[in-house]
């Protein structure tokens, strides 16, 4: 009964000790376990996921996996330096790194399912100058937006998160509304019912970028549209769109730091 | 001898598998666990530190893990003052039903089949211990 009683003392000490620092993230000690946690675990995480995308990747790799387990280890390092530099490549050469300031990030880990994670967190925060806000791309196709940013680390809102929204046009200029994550796809809403939407067409983003070049640039495609919702009796129509990307297979992704 | 070793590694390890190559809350079930098997301070403060290291790599605000966690202890708690809380599927009921509300509330993935077989699996292990003395 005493040995109960102490127990239930201490997990009320504990409670409370959690509480403080739920309402007090910023106090020096709580950033500083952070940003340690931060340092420690952001590589090796780093590894683990592209382990993970790289298991996705390719067949080859899975069939060698089987044949040799050392070999393994090699080729999967291998495989992800060479998608790291063909992604960096393919960045580089799109027209988004003309017009913008971008920076690769490596992908830690995620949040959500496994075969639809609803945010990814990245290797980069703060320290490298990410702010909030900021949008995510991986060549001219648009990933998601900053949501959080910590010292070192950063989580990203994928498009397909219901958590997202942003104004975007058709490719062909003849609709506008908003993108909101809807889990597994996008959907278009708050589109005129004038407005012409097919089947077939990119929505790509309008741009909302403030004074300092934070925010979503214009023309990154969001999706394809894939249906279309229209009733002549509604004044608005929608659409259900899907991303071009497929999220499971990213393991560097281009965080839109400033325009040049 | 006991288990407790291992299972402080696999809460170690599960720290790097959760959000990397598993979205399950692996790190709330072996706490749990070990809390259940060796209710001890020493138990709270490592599962404490455990679901604050988690809190900062999930983005979530820091505390409410180890907030989760305490209560959960708590109610444990009040179920082993009402019942004997020896029977290792009771236990892993208690875990299957706890776990699955936290990934459902803090976004996890909730396929039920997929939980199904890792308790499947827990409790053949924990059988298996059973019998060989090594769960006191």
């Amino acid at each position: 009964m005493e040995d109960m009683k102490k127990q239930y003392i201490l997990l009320i000490v504990f409670l409370i000790f959690a509480v403080l620092i739920f309402f007090n993230n910023n106090f020096a000690p709580v950033r500083i376990f952070s940003l340690g946690i931060q340092s420690i675990f952001s590589n090796p995480k780093a590894a683990l996921y592209s382990l993970k995308s790289g298991q996705l990747e390719s067949d080859q790799i899975k069939q060698l996996k089987n044949e040799n387990s050392d070999l393994k280890k090699k080729i999967i390092e291998y495989e992800s330096i060479k998608r790291d530099n063909e992604a960096l490549r393919s960045q580089f050469e799109t027209a988004a790194a003309d017009e913008y300031k971008i920076m690769p990030a490596k992908i830690i880990g995620f949040l959500g399912t496994y075969s639809a994670p609803a945010s990814f967190i990245l290797d980069q925060g703060v320290q490298n100058g990410i702010k909030s806000g900021m949008a995510v791309v991986m060549q001219n196709n648009l990933v998601g937006k900053i949501n959080k940013v910590d010292q070192l680390t950063s989580q990203v809102t994928l498009v397909t998160d219901p958590d997202f929204s942003a104004l975007a046009k058709t490719s062909d200029g003849k609709a506008s509304g908003i993108a909101k994550g809807n889990e597994d796809f996008i959907l278009l809403d708050r589109v005129s019912i004038n407005d012409t939407l097919s089947k077939g067409i990119l929505l790509l983003s309008t741009g909302d970028i403030n004074g300092q070049g934070v925010g979503m640039p214009p023309d990154f495609v969001i999706g394809k549209i894939v249906s279309v919702n229209r009733s002549p009796s509604l004044p608005l129509q929608t659409a259900k769109v899907q991303s071009e990307l497929n999220f499971n297979r990213l393991e560097t992704v281009f965080i839109i730091t400033g325009i040049k | 001898m006991t288990i407790k070793p291992g299972i402080l590694l696999l809460i170690i390890a599960a720290l790097f598998l959760e959000g990397t190559l598993v979205s399950l809350p692996l790190v709330f079930i072996f706490s749990l666990g070990l809390y259940i098997l060796y209710p001890e301070e020493i138990t709270l403060i490592f599962v404490f530190l455990a679901g604050a290291a988690l809190d900062v790599m999930r983005f979530s605000t820091i505390g409410i893990t180890p907030f989760v966690m305490v209560v959960c202890f708590i109610i444990i708690n009040f179920y082993k003052r009402g019942f004997e809380l020896n029977d290792y599927r009771v236990i892993l009921f208690m875990l299957f039903v706890s776990s699955l509300i936290y990934a459902s509330i803090f976004d996890y993935s909730t396929e039920i089949i997929v939980y199904f077989a890792i308790f499947g699996g827990f409790a053949l292990i924990f059988s298996y211990f059973t019998k060989s003395e090594l769960i006191k």
